[in-house]
């Protein structure tokens, strides 16, 4: 096995371990964000940054040309936007729900045939192109992050609603919090995109228009959203559900950009 | 070898606890005095609204029981009616540590027995009445609080229909520095709610009542703003928590009140706590996106279930206080403590 492969899989243990130990103490009503849960995290992400840091030296440029890269570079997005919007929006428990979804593209990536094909140099550069792929993919992350911040929100809605507090519910961070969290990471993936979008069309070569499609179609959902977020307003559920079920749409579309 | 002796609210009156209490200033003084009693060695005193007990080492426990008790007696003017409970060796230590934990407290699990205790120690150090034994079994007790609370659910959760109210603001709105609170009505249990939110930090309160004048009186003595009763759908809009104690006979809050005022919100949520019966806020309430209401049986359920949940706990925590006494060097096994909340208070 290769030395890229085992720190990927050591990532994915890192994960797998600050899910179960948040479930397990948040079922005994015990858990307590702490530097453990933040190092076990820290721990993954830096195995995933050395995968890229070597991955990228291999080709050459940015680690993005294949589906298992493109997998991995979410993952990995999704844990450093953890570490940078969590303490932003005092949401600590984020990690509970962001360690599953890193987990869940980083198996999903090493799951698939690419993750044993060597590394393939790039014949050509193209900065545009490279940092279009890159915002894009980091966008996905900040996505990925407010669909678990909207799951988090319907959670506790739906106890609240019912009038339940749960050992769990008490200890999920305030929904008001949940909902500045997801117009922040709302706002943040779709300007990202948009500037990954921009930069597509400074390419010399236009990515095919296939491709360009679907993020036109991620971008104009999201965008739409906090348009009509702000200017009508919205009732916070409503902004939460979009944000948790909207993300099946990147998703489909990381499966067909991945594909073509 | 370790002596506890007192009383507690499970078995005496306040009306004989008020008479045993020791004030923090003679504590120092107190202590001393029972060091010099025959046969006691150290003393801490441990006194609180529900409790006075007094925890002392000696080499001969029961002489020293007899000695502690008579001072007692005629220190407060005590007659033969009144009887202390009396745990010596390792139920000294069990009922201390249950103690600690919360677990002998009217409210069960509650954290202010903690420091309170910590305050006895740290008084009777301070005086010189500890030594060798009970520092051990003090910080022993610390240890074994701390664990219990760690590691079991006894003290999560709360336990009265008004931490429930607050609890139920943080969950919603976070940090109440930045919430509005109106009150509909000028009730004594709808002011105490919000004196709880102000106490957790909300930091404006507006009162709105049919008799004005109560309002004015009440937003003054709660550092507040009075509006006319006419005047409060026009606030829905700006405050945070509605706590509505009205005694009118109908419901007062209508969701074509509630629904405008949301759309100026711009998603911030609204929490509405009903505590009048016949209930001031139309049940279709609720069912707005944003709006979360609570009743009165809502909060007294969360209340209940709470400290049923709690009660669930006690064994987890008696298994923790066991394993402590088996390990700590101080103690050895002895019998099990009594399985039931009620005998650890009891229990002479």
């Amino acid at each position: 096995m290769s030395r890229e492969l085992l720190v990927l899989i050591l990532a994915a243990l890192c994960y797998l371990g600050g899910f179960g130990y948040a479930v397990r103490s948040l079922r005994q009503g015990t858990y307590r964000p702490g530097r453990w849960t933040l190092l076990i995290m820290a721990i993954g992400g830096l195995c995933q940054t050395v995968f890229l840091h070597w991955r990228g030296r291999e080709i050459g440029g940015c680690p993005m040309t294949n589906p298992f890269e493109l997998l991995t570079f979410i993952s990995w997005s999704i844990v450093v936007l953890y570490f940078i919007i969590g303490p932003a929006y005092r949401l600590s428990l984020l990690g509970v729900f962001t360690s599953p979804l890193a987990l869940l593209f980083q198996i999903a990536a090493l799951l698939l045939p690419e993750s044993l094909a060597p590394a393939v140099p790039k014949s050509t550069h193209s900065f545009w192109g490279e940092l279009h792929a890159a915002l894009a993919l980091v966008s996905y992350g900040a996505f990925a992050l407010a669909c678990a911040a909207g799951i988090m929100f319907l959670l506790q809605d739906r106890q609240l609603k019912q009038h339940r507090i749960s050992p769990v519910l008490r200890q999920l961070p305030p929904i008001h919090y949940l909902t500045r969290a997801i117009r922040g990471l709302l706002i943040t993936g779709t300007g990202l995109l948009t500037i990954g979008i921009v930069s597509a069309y400074r390419m010399e070569k236009l990515p095919p228009a296939s491709k360009l499609t679907i993020v036109w179609i991620v971008w104009t959902l999201y965008a739409s959203l906090i348009l009509y977020e702000s200017w009508r307003g919205m009732s916070a559920r409503r902004a939460a559900a979009t944000a948790a079920f909207g993300f099946l749409i990147p998703v489909i579309s990381l499966w067909f950009i991945g594909r073509h | 070898m370790l002596l506890c002796l007192g009383l507690s609210y499970a078995r005496t009156p306040v009306e004989v606890r008020e008479r045993v209490a020791v004030p923090g200033k003679d504590l120092p003084d107190a202590v001393k005095a029972l060091t010099q009693l025959e046969d006691v060695d150290e003393a801490v005193i441990v006194s609180t609204c529900n409790r006075m007990e007094i925890y002392a080492s000696s080499p001969s426990p029961s002489t020293a029981a007899a000695h502690v008790d008579a001072w007692l007696r005629d220190r407060f003017h005590l007659g033969s009616e009144i009887e202390f409970f009396q745990h010596q060796r390792e139920d000294a230590a069990r009922h201390l540590f249950a103690v600690a934990s919360g677990l002998d407290s009217m409210v069960l699990g509650e954290t202010e027995i903690f420091g309170q205790i910590k305050d006895a120690y740290a008084a009777a150090h301070a005086a010189g009445t500890t030594s060798r034994e009970l520092n051990k079994l003090f910080q022993e007790s610390f240890r074994v609080g701390k664990a219990v609370r760690n590691n079991t659910s006894i003290q999560r959760g709360s336990t009265s229909v008004g931490s429930v109210a607050v609890e139920l603001a943080e969950k919603i709105f976070g940090d109440l520095r930045d919430s509005q609170v109106m009150l509909l009505g000028a009730g004594d249990m709808s002011r105490r709610c919000a004196q709880s939110l102000q106490s957790r930090g909300a930091k404006g309160i507006i009162v709105s009542n049919r008799s004005h004048e109560r309002a004015v009186e009440l937003a003054a003595e709660m550092n507040g703003t009075a509006i006319t009763f006419e005047e409060w759908p026009a606030q829905t809009a700006h405050v945070d928590v509605i706590i509505s104690s009205t005694a009118a006979p109908h419901t007062v809050i209508h969701p074509e009140q509630v629904l405008p005022a949301l759309r100026r919100r711009r998603g911030r949520p609204l929490f509405i706590i009903d505590i009048a019966v016949p209930r001031d806020v139309d049940p279709l309430v609720h069912d707005i996106e944003g709006v979360y209401l609570y009743d009165i049986d809502a909060l007294e359920a969360l209340a209940s279930e709470t400290r049923q949940r709690r009660e669930n706990e006690i064994t987890q925590c008696l298994a923790i206080i066991e394993e402590n006494i088996g390990s700590s060097p101080l103690f050895r096994p002895h019998h099990p403590y009594p399985p039931q909340r009620a005998t650890l208070a009891d229990s002479t």
